[in-house]
């Protein structure tokens, strides 16, 4: 039988690389900055320095992304990828000097015309939201993969987040995994009294769909009780602020130099972003 | 003692806990939600959302705390499609969406359960799937230009289904439900939710109708389909239960 520990929502893998030896919050930092900064500059080229930074941070946490899991998860990320990048190009309107298509297609005469105008703006303002957007995909890869959720809670607490909504975060992760399983269960458990998914009408998908959610709800309610009765029979008090934890987080200098790097660094696009200049050109220009 | 005290019981871990696995239950059904109709461009979007059909109710029933934990499965849903730290803010939508009918509940000082002597339940439901089908084309004829006629005329017979659902059924819940709980819910979630989009970059300013139309139209569906009889048929049987929040946190 698979132990309740092991039931969890995160991809971690444990490893023993560099990355792995960081502290959560600054694993969470990492996340935080690298997927706020790519909106911050305008300049595709700023953005491609932060695209190289995320796969330098993939390679080192050495995330297996050939693997057959990954390719399947990578192969449903590039497929939402590439819609999002045509779409752009498609319903948005950007004048440019080279027009590659252009076409009219009246949906509703004299009231819902669709004007396709690609140009090579549209092409740059596809683009770059397709890379925001990579660079968020794997930033998220990194740390659904570098943190399990047990380093994630008593990395909250190293930095004193109240232990009641350390526990809510954990509870949430093994509730996931557990309702993920209990969503299947109770669906396996109406198809083999004969409950048909797949060849019927939506109204009867629906009726079916109700009866799956009264399930998880009653299920929940059951649950909240055992586990909320099991913490107050251990006299957990709700606002404990001495509460001492078994595992230990320090902050090491590593960690405190990488975040006071990544602060810094925000701190700068932010400056830039106010100042309307990009990185690149103000590299550009240090040097010529 | 000659006479009984009313106890007010605060905030327990009961409702620390019924959140936390709430949020798992609707993560859960968002993540799935998002992958079985999903709306391009927009990622973490769906047609579908049968995650709403759980906090809309939840957030009735457990007040801030089924608010929270609408908001908290979103936040893992964009965490999940990809969002970073924009899931913060994207998932305000959800929050919203279960605080808007907490809302008209709790300043109209109405009962939540809405199933209670509800009368010819038929007829309602009937009445309440015309309604729905009214308003995706009303929110349709206001994304078109030109469509102005067609518009007042679904907001005419939206009154008037509102009001033969009175007349039907006499319950001021129940009205309240299906105008905050699925018609303002949805319409609040869907213009946050999409604003969200537009403004962080995700998807172009000229395709925020289609966007708010796709998410307007899945939440009422999932709203009015799953959500509703969910309220009828749990909401008494819940209100017996320690967990049922009477207020807005106990």
């Amino acid at each position: 039988m698979i132990s309740t520990l092991s039931k969890t929502f995160f991809s971690y893998i444990p490893s023993t690389n560099i990355m792995a030896k960081l502290h959560p919050i600054t694993k969470i930092s990492l996340v935080f900055v690298l997927s706020i900064i790519p909106f911050i500059m305008n300049n595709i080229f700023d953005i491609l320095i932060i695209f190289f930074m995320v796969i330098i941070l993939i390679l080192l946490t050495k995330i297996p992304l050939f693997s057959k899991h990954f390719k399947k998860v990578i192969i449903a990320f590039l497929s939402v990828n590439v819609s999002i990048f045509i779409v752009w190009c498609l319903l948005s309107e950007r004048e440019g000097s080279v027009v590659f298509f252009e076409s009219t297609i009246v949906l509703i005469k004299d009231k819902w015309i669709w004007h396709i105008l690609i140009t090579e703006t549209t092409i740059f303002y596809a683009a770059r939201i397709s890379l925001r957007v990579i660079i968020m995909f794997f930033v998220m890869l990194f740390f659904f993969i570098s943190i399990s959720d047990r380093d994630l809670i008593h990395g909250l607490r190293s930095i004193k987040i109240p232990f009641a909504v350390c526990l809510m975060i954990s509870i949430t992760f093994r509730g996931l995994a557990m309702f993920q399983n209990e969503y299947s269960i109770v669906k396996e458990a109406m198809m083999t009294r004969g409950v048909e998914f797949q060849k019927i009408s939506i109204p009867k998908k629906i009726k079916n769909f109700i009866s799956i959610f009264i399930a998880l709800i009653v299920l929940m309610f059951k649950k909240t009780e055992d586990m909320s009765a099991s913490i107050e029979s251990r006299g957990i008090p709700l606002r404990s602020e001495k509460r001492t934890v078994y595992q230990s987080f320090p902050f090491k200098k590593k960690d405190y130099f990488i975040t006071f790097i990544l602060l810094s660094f925000f701190a700068f696009s932010v400056y830039l972003f106010l100042i309307k200049k990009s990185f690149i050109s103000l590299i550009i220009s240090l040097f010529m | 003692m000659s006479e009984m005290e009313e106890v007010k019981v605060g905030v327990t871990w009961r409702h620390i806990v019924v959140t936390a696995l709430a949020t798992g239950v609707a993560a859960i059904l968002a993540i799935y939600a998002v992958i079985a109709a999903p709306v391009a461009p927009f990622p973490g979007v769906s047609g579908l959302y049968l995650a709403a059909a759980i906090y809309v109710p939840l957030s009735l029933w457990l007040g801030m705390w089924g608010c929270l934990a609408g908001y908290f499965s979103c936040v893992i849903l964009g965490f999940v499609s990809g969002f970073g730290a924009w899931s913060f803010y994207w998932s305000l939508a959800d929050l919203f969406e279960g605080l808007v009918p907490l809302l008209a509940f709790r300043i109209m000082k109405a009962d939540v359960d809405i199933g209670a002597n509800l009368e010819r339940k038929n007829e309602l439901y009937i009445i309440l799937a015309i309604l729905v089908i009214d308003l995706i084309i009303a929110a349709i004829a206001t994304a078109i230009p030109g469509l102005e006629i067609l518009w007042l005329v679904t907001l005419i017979i939206a009154v008037i289904l509102i009001i033969g659902m009175y007349i039907i059924n006499p319950s001021k819940s129940w009205l309240l439900y299906v105008i905050f709980g699925i018609f303002g819910a949805a319409i609040v979630s869907a213009l946050f939710g999409i604003s969200g989009l537009v403004f962080i970059g995700i998807a172009p300013p000229e395709s925020f109708w289609i966007g708010v139309i796709g998410w307007f139209a899945g939440d009422l569906i999932v709203l009015s389909a799953i959500a509703t009889p969910l309220m009828v048929a749990l909401t008494g049987k819940i209100k017996q239960t320690s967990v049922f929040v009477e207020n807005w946190f106990s």
